[in-house]
């Protein structure tokens, strides 16, 4: 009979051992997603600073080559966190909408052989810019206070 | 299962009366008289394309990438979508530009010269 009080507090203590383990690399593998997205987010803020440079130089092809690239880093940035909020999520998805409608404004004009709006795109830009950077100090500060936690 | 159509139309519905309510955050985007809303992993964009007098009418819903999913343009005033996309346009547009509250800031100012 104490036997098998005992065995039973040995199979609590490994089960308890057992979830303990899966939580602390549930926490860690989410950490590191987070990380991730933020990395993600701090290299699409340095390509608008890029393609500001682009079209202060109506350099429109090579603009036309760094929007897709720049809307995967946010989709990236979107996968990899495992837990944004609705806010964070409608912020990088106006992000992507933006920088697709960029991408056709700058398309649309090329085809009609015009200059693009350049201080239109520059103002989208800022637009774009502003949503990235809030959305990675906020993932920044969750980060923090996961990682402290 | 709702037929596309009617998908549709109730989906232009629902946006016409939040946005009419003023709930929903339409913003500018980087193509002129286009104006657009995000949700969580979608976005609706509305605009006004082709003459000045009776012109048409695109809403368009993108996906998380960004990529079009679904378009539905209304050509004439016949078409019975018209007047609808019409409407959704310029309440878009009037919150999109914060026109009510640059309105209601004149006027503040106004009052004190």
């Amino acid at each position: 009979m104490a036997m098998s009080g005992i065995s039973l507090l040995i199979a609590l203590w490994g089960l308890y051992a057992s979830c303990r383990a899966q939580s602390a690399a549930e926490q860690a593998k989410s950490l590191l997603g987070q990380n991730a997205a933020i990395a993600d987010l701090t290299q699409a803020t340095e390509q608008i600073q890029l393609l500001k440079e682009l079209h202060s130089t109506q350099q429109w092809q090579r603009a036309l080559d760094r929007y897709t690239p720049l809307r995967q880093l946010v989709l990236a940035a979107r996968k990899r966190h495992p837990r944004l909020t609705e806010e964070e999520q409608m912020q990088l998805q106006k992000a992507v909408t933006l920088i697709r409608s960029m991408e056709d404004e700058v398309v649309e004009a090329l085809y009609e052989s015009r200059d693009p709006d350049a201080p239109r795109l520059f103002r989208t830009l800022n637009g774009i810019q502003e949503r990235l950077e809030e959305a990675r100090d906020s993932l920044a500060n969750e980060y923090q206070v996961g990682g402290t936690a | 299962m709702t037929t596309p159509g009617k998908g549709l139309d109730n989906l232009i519905n629902s946006l016409l009366v939040k946005t009419r309510e003023g709930r929903l955050p339409w913003f500018t985007t980087a193509s002129p008289l286009s104006y657009s809303v995000a949700f969580s992993s979608s976005s609706v964009t509305i605009r006004r394309a082709g003459p000045t007098v009776f012109p048409d009418y695109v809403l368009s819903i993108q996906n998380d990438s960004g990529e079009e999913i679904e378009t539905c343009t209304a050509f004439t005033r016949t078409d019975p979508r018209y007047s609808a996309l019409e409407e959704l346009f310029k309440y878009a547009r009037r919150k999109a530009t914060a026109v009510d509250e640059t309105i209601a800031q004149i006027q503040e100012e106004l009052a004190e010269v």
